[in-house]
C-alpha cells in the first residue's frame, strides 16, 4: 500500500475540479458513498474506493450568512445534500445569501479558485426555465429533490 | 463510562482562577497554577498530595508537561486528551478509572486561558481544510448557526426562543458577582444585536474572555476527612461524533444523544432528582439541544421548553446558574467552569442564585463543532 507516494485522494479530487467536475468516491464493499475522499473506506476499512463523478444536483440541507467580514460583504456557507447520497460544505452564488433557504434545489459549479487557492466547488439555484412546459421530461425530473435514497455513512442524510 | 463505580470519587475542591481580563503576559500556565492552589486551599491538600494530572489548553499543546514543570510535580498518571469545551468531563472520567485503578490517589483537573488578552485568533488558530475553509464559514459560530437553521426548520424554533436562553443566562448572572456581564438583557436587544452568522447575533454567542479552574478529585473514602463537603461523581457519559460540521450526519441530535443515558444508567437516578442542570451555552441553540438529548423534553421541543423564562431565575428548570459561557465567562473551553457551578450548587454556596435543597446536579460539556459529548451526574452526600 504505497500509492501515497504518487497520489493523495485530495490532489485526484483537484484535479477532477480542475476539470469542472465534482467527483466522490464508493466503497465497492458496501456500495456507499464517500466524501470527504479517502485511502480507506470508514467503517468498512475497504480500500477497494471507487471514483465517481456526481451529476452536479443536490439539495440545501442547511444555510448560513456569515456577516463578520468587515472588508467585505456577507457571504453563504451552505451544506449541501448531493443527489448521489453525500454532503459537503459549499456555498450558493448567483442569489442574495439570505435568499438561500433549506431544501432549495441547486447545481455545481467549479470555481477555479487563485494562485493560492486550488479549486473548489460552489453551487448555484437550479431552478431554471428548464421548468417550464416546454422543458424535457428528463431535466425537470432532474430539478425535483430526490426520493430516499441510500444512506451514507458519514455526514450524509439518513 | 461503563465499569466505573457510581459514587467511588468525589470532588473535594473546586475554584475558578482569575476571570474576565487578566493582565498582560499572563500565561494559561499561571492561571492553571492560580486556580490549582485555590482548589488546594478550599479542600486543604497540599501540592505535594497531587499524583495525577489532567489538563488541556488550546494555547499550550503539551500541556500536562508544561503543567508538571510549571508546579514541579512528578504524576503517577497524567493525560491531556484534548475534545474541546468537554474536555474536563472527560477528564474526570479519567480520574474515576485511574482513581478506581489505584493509578492515583488525587487528581488535579485544571484549565486556563487567556484568549481575551492574546485575541481568538492568537488563543485557538485553525487547522486547514480544504473541504470548508474555500467558504469562509466563522468557525464555531457559522456551524452552531447551521445547526440553528436547521433546528429552526425542523420544528419551527423561532429566533425569540433562541434569545430566550440568553435573556434567561443574563438574569442568573446578574445574581453571580463573579460574572462578567453586569447590565440586563431583553430578547430585543438579542435580536437586534449585530448578526454574526444567521440566525445568531452576538448575544446568541458566548463571551470571549480569559480564565481558568481547577478541580481536586479523590476517592470517597479520603475525601471524608477534608475540609469541604465531599461532591460525589454519580454517573459520568462520554461520546464522540464527527470532527467537522460538513460531517455531522444530523444537524438537531448531538452525542448527548450516547453520554447522557451512559451518565444517567450508571447515576440510577430519574431525571426528575435532578435539581439543576449546567449545559455548556456556547451559542444560544446547545442548551436547547442539549435539553432534548438528555431527554429533558423530546427532540424538537427544546424552543418552546425554555420560552416564556422556564429556564430564568423562578423557571421551572434551573440551568445554567452562573449566567453560563453566554454571560458569566467563557474562556475557550468552559467545560471546567460548567462542572464547578455545579460542584458549587450542590454544596449549596451558590447564595442568591443557589437553588434550594439542591442534592443532584448535572453538569454537560460540549466540544468542537457539537463534536464531543460528555455529562457528568454529581450529587451530595444524601444522593449517594
Amino acid at each position: 500500500m504505497d500509492e501515497l507516494k504518487t497520489e493523495s485522494p485530495l490532489g485526484r479530487f483537484l484535479e477532477y475540479c480542475k476539470r469542472g467536475e465534482l467527483a466522490y468516491q464508493v466503497c465497492r464493499d458496501d456500495n456507499t458513498p464517500v466524501f470527504f475522499p479517502r485511502v480507506v473506506a470508514p467503517a468498512t476499512g475497504s480500500t477497494n474506493l471507487e471514483w465517481r463523478v456526481s451529476k452536479g444536483l443536490g439539495t440545501v440541507y442547511s444555510t448560513t450568512v456569515v456577516c463578520v467580514a468587515r472588508d467585505q460583504p456577507p457571504h453563504n456557507v451552505a451544506l449541501i445534500d448531493i443527489d448521489e447520497g453525500f454532503r459537503m460544505m459549499s456555498r450558493v452564488e448567483d442569489i442574495d445569501p439570505l435568499e438561500v433557504k433549506i431544501g432549495m434545489r441547486v447545481r455545481v459549479r467549479i470555481h477555479p479558485g487563485d494562485e493560492k487557492q486550488p479549486p473548489y466547488p460552489v453551487f448555484t439555484p437550479a431552478l431554471t426555465p428548464d421548468l417550464s412546459p416546454g422543458g424535457s421530461e428528463e431535466t425537470r425530473a432532474s430539478l425535483l429533490p430526490p426520493g430516499v435514497g441510500s444512506g451514507m455513512r458519514d455526514g450524509g442524510a439518513k | 463510562m461503563s465499569g466505573l463505580s457510581r459514587g467511588s470519587v468525589a470532588v473535594v475542591g473546586a475554584a475558578e482562577s482569575d476571570l474576565g481580563q487578566v493582565a498582560p503576559h499572563t500565561s494559561p500556565l499561571d492561571l492553571m497554577a492560580q486556580a490549582t492552589l485555590r482548589a488546594l486551599d478550599d479542600c486543604g491538600l497540599k501540592l505535594a498530595d497531587i499524583d495525577g494530572i489532567f489538563c488541556a489548553t488550546s494555547q499550550v499543546r503539551l500541556s500536562t508537561l508544561a503543567l508538571a514543570e510549571y508546579l514541579r510535580l512528578k504524576p503517577a498518571i497524567f493525560d491531556g486528551t484534548i475534545i474541546g469545551g468537554s474536555s474536563f468531563m472527560s477528564h474526570l472520567a479519567h480520574a474515576q478509572a485511574a482513581i478506581e485503578a489505584g493509578l492515583c490517589e488525587v487528581a488535579l483537573i485544571t484549565y486556563g486561558s487567556t484568549q481575551r488578552t492574546v485575541s481568538r485568533a492568537a488563543a485557538s488558530p485553525r487547522e486547514y481544510n480544504y473541504y470548508e475553509a474555500p467558504y469562509r464559514p466563522f468557525l464555531p459560530a457559522s456551524a452552531y448557526a447551521l445547526a440553528a437553521a436547521r433546528h429552526m426548520h425542523e420544528f419551527g424554533t423561532t429566533r425569540e426562543q433562541l434569545a430566550e436562553v440568553a435573556v434567561a443566562a443574563r438574569q442568573w448572572a446578574l445574581l453571580n458577582p463573579a460574572a462578567w456581564e453586569k447590565e440586563p438583557l431583553t430578547i430585543e436587544q438579542v435580536l437586534k444585536s449585530r448578526m454574526v452568522s444567521h440566525p445568531l447575533t452576538v448575544r446568541d454567542c458566548c463571551l470571549v474572555t480569559d480564565g481558568g479552574g481547577a478541580l481536586i478529585v479523590t476517592s470517597a473514602t479520603r475525601a471524608k476527612s477534608l475540609r469541604q463537603k465531599p461532591v460525589y461523581v454519580l454517573g459520568v457519559g462520554e461520546a464522540i461524533g464527527h470532527a467537522t460540521i460538513s460531517n455531522m450526519p444530523d444537524l438537531t441530535v448531538t452525542a448527548a444523544t450516547e453520554s447522557g443515558p451512559q451518565a444517567f444508567k450508571m447515576a440510577g437516578i430519574k431525571h426528575t432528582d435532578v435539581s439543576m442542570l449546567s449545559l455548556y451555552d456556547a451559542f444560544t441553540i446547545t442548551p436547547i439541544l442539549f435539553l432534548e438529548d438528555l431527554g429533558f423534553c423530546p427532540k424538537g421541543e427544546g424552543g418552546r421548553f425554555v420560552a416564556g423564562g422556564s429556564i430564568a431565575p423562578g423557571g421551572t428548570l434551573a440551568v445554567n446558574t452562573s449566567g453560563g459561557g453566554l454571560s458569566y465567562c467563557h474562556p475557550g473551553m468552559y467545560g471546567l467552569l460548567v462542572m464547578i457551578e455545579a460542584v458549587r450548587q450542590v454544596r449549596g454556596e451558590c447564595g442568591r442564585r443557589q437553588v434550594p435543597d439542591c442534592e443532584i446536579a448535572l453538569a454537560h460539556g460540549n466540544g468542537g463543532v457539537l463534536s464531543s459529548q460528555c455529562t457528568v451526574i454529581f450529587g451530595s452526600d444524601a444522593a449517594r
